[in-house]
């Protein structure tokens, strides 16, 4: 019964809300643009690691769900997203055990006036040991909550940076380490050229910085060099296509003190 | 070869021939990325990729899963037709719930190309699609200091190899807004099966909507879905049902918000259990994007 009603009262309020004035419901676009050189953004994409012999693989996405202007010059929008971080390893043809998979879940809130945007997440996320390593590697039981907010600068079409202080609220397993932590970078494009039947690309550099407090200290960087192509200029579904460059400890829960290097190349479709 | 390397490369082919077609096509005809797909999503479909959280009310367990189809490429000549390629690709995961811990159960993952078109009321989609499934984590146990799993993962178990990889192809009519059926048809990948006798797999099913009605700017129905699928390995009947509402930003719209009650019967759609039975209500939200 609790259940039922706490999602009734979520219905009602999306009814009360797309009642007011000025409100978009369920928006094409959402108004703090993704962080395409953060590798932990909702996406969809495939990125495989030659060197390592072990593919990433990215399945979500961010719902906005309602979008209203509060005055002339400042919106602001509200939305959950879900995703989920898998690798897999490949041990001989067409095998490809699961090595470790993360699950996120949050919402959040976003705000755009001129060239700034924000946006203030609460995510969950939950770590699991593939079944592959589940008779050699102990797991941990991993679950964390944060609470994220991220300041963004659009300098022009061609420059953005973006930073902002992020917090644990839960973690597990427990730690006496740091729950501040900091999450910045840049990305920078070329201008649109064409390519084919109408359709345009551009260049991209990104780079992306988390410092963190956990594991003795930790800075995961990721470097990004791609191509993203889009039918139309003003298009927000695009695929990309990267080589990049990561350094720090891994990303996956299960494994978050454990070192980890790898050039990689990915393919991301930006839905 | 086997049948999968064969089909492997007629749809390597059939992708080159859709990727450089545009190459020399008018541009009027053709559209890259489109916002929407030309074979509506079979929402009565518990394995469609959409996002969705689906808390069971008969039992301390929970779905969650995420997903989408991106529409690669879409040919639209003159007439009533429509013809494109697309990708999807989903995750599903069931926990239990322990007090305030929720341990996970199975995960499984779906990646896949497909091929469709529409003609007036009718619609076609085929579809190569690869399932995987894993072991939650939450069965690791360790006893006289040695790791073990109080259920074997499908993956160590060597006399049934769970590997689906299959081709199948869905038809669809609707005549109206209010009314959609359809059917399909598909097949494992037989070589890659072991102990499996009987390779195809089939599914029915329709969609009822009510008429819209509507909030300020926005519209919202009811709706009522029936799934029944059919697997020849398993000779059973799985079973959903779903009685809903669902909330658009207006009736053309493809994105929507769903919430439904919804009863499931049949065998587990999760693969680490697909050979044991499951029913379950559940109160699921899903998000059309």
């Amino acid at each position: 019964m609790k259940r039922i009603l706490i999602c009734l009262f979520c219905f009602l309020g999306l009814t009360h809300a797309a009642l007011a004035d000025r409100w978009d419901f369920l928006p094409n676009e959402t108004l703090f643009n993704p962080l395409i050189g953060d590798l932990r953004e909702p996406q969809y994409g495939i990125v495989a690691r030659p060197d390592q012999n072990n593919y990433d693989g990215a399945i979500g996405q961010s719902i906005e769900l309602i979008q209203w202007q509060s005055n002339e010059t400042t919106k602001w929008a509200w939305g959950i997203e879900g995703e989920c971080f898998l690798q897999l390893t490949s041990t001989g043809a067409a095998t490809y055990p699961l090595v470790v998979s993360d699950w996120y879940l949050g919402t959040y809130f976003s705000e755009k006036s001129g060239n700034f945007t924000n946006r203030l997440e609460y995510l969950h996320v939950s770590s699991h040991l593939g079944d592959s390593l589940i008779y050699t590697v102990e797991r941990i039981i991993y679950s964390r909550e944060s609470l994220r907010l991220t300041t963004s600068y659009d300098f022009s079409n061609n420059f953005r940076l973006y930073g902002g202080p992020c917090y644990w609220t839960h973690l597990s397993p427990d730690s006496s380490d740091p729950r501040l932590f900091f999450h910045a970078g840049a990305e920078i494009y070329t201008d649109y050229f064409h390519l084919f039947a109408g359709t345009h690309a551009r260049g991209y550099l990104t780079y992306d910085v988390k410092v963190l407090g956990e594991a003795g200290g930790v800075v995961d960087q990721t470097f990004e060099l791609g191509l993203q192509w889009r039918w139309k200029k003003d298009s927000h579904q695009s695929i990309r296509m990267a080589a990049l460059f990561y350094s720090g400890n891994s990303e996956y829960g299960q494994f978050y003190q454990n070192a980890d290097q790898f050039w990689g190349l990915g393919i991301f479709f930006d839905p | 070869m086997n049948s999968f390397l064969k089909i492997n490369r007629l749809f390597f082919l059939f992708i080159f021939w859709v990727s450089v077609s545009p190459l020399w096509a008018g541009p009027a005809d053709w559209s890259f990325l489109p916002s929407s797909t030309v074979f509506k999503s079979l929402i009565g479909d518990p394995r469609e990729p959409l996002t969705g959280v689906i808390p069971y009310l008969d039992q301390l367990r929970y779905e969650g899963q995420v997903g989408g189809t991106l529409e690669m490429v879409r040919y639209s000549p003159s007439d009533d037709t429509q013809y494109a390629w697309g990708l999807f690709a989903s995750a599903y995961i069931l926990l239990g719930e322990d007090g305030a811990t929720f341990p996970m159960l199975d995960g499984d993952f779906y990646i896949g190309t497909y091929f469709s078109g529409s003609f007036g009321d009718f619609a076609v989609r085929l579809e190569a699609l690869h399932e995987s499934t894993h072991l939650g984590d939450s069965f690791q146990t360790i006893q006289n200091g040695a790791l073990q799993s109080f259920q074997v993962p499908l993956f160590y178990n060597q006399t049934v190899t769970y590997t689906r990889e299959n081709a199948n192809v869905t038809f669809s009519f609707q005549p109206t807004d209010s009314f959609r059926l359809y059917t399909g048809v598909g097949c494992w990948d037989l070589p890659l099966i072991e102990g499996v006798s009987d390779p195809v797999f089939a599914s029915f099913g329709t969609e009822i909507y009510s008429p819209f009605w509507s909030i300020d700017n926005s519209a919202m129905r009811g709706y009522l879905t029936g799934s029944l699928q059919w697997k020849g390995d398993q000779n059973v009947w799985d079973t959903e049902v779903q009685l809903g509402l669902q909330w658009k930003t207006s009736k053309s719209f493809d994105r929507a918000i769903r919430m439904a009650i919804l009863y499931y019967t049949g065998d587990s759609q999760f693969g680490q259990f697909y050979n044991v039975p499951d029913s379950h209500w559940a109160l699921a939200t899903f998000f059309d994007f």
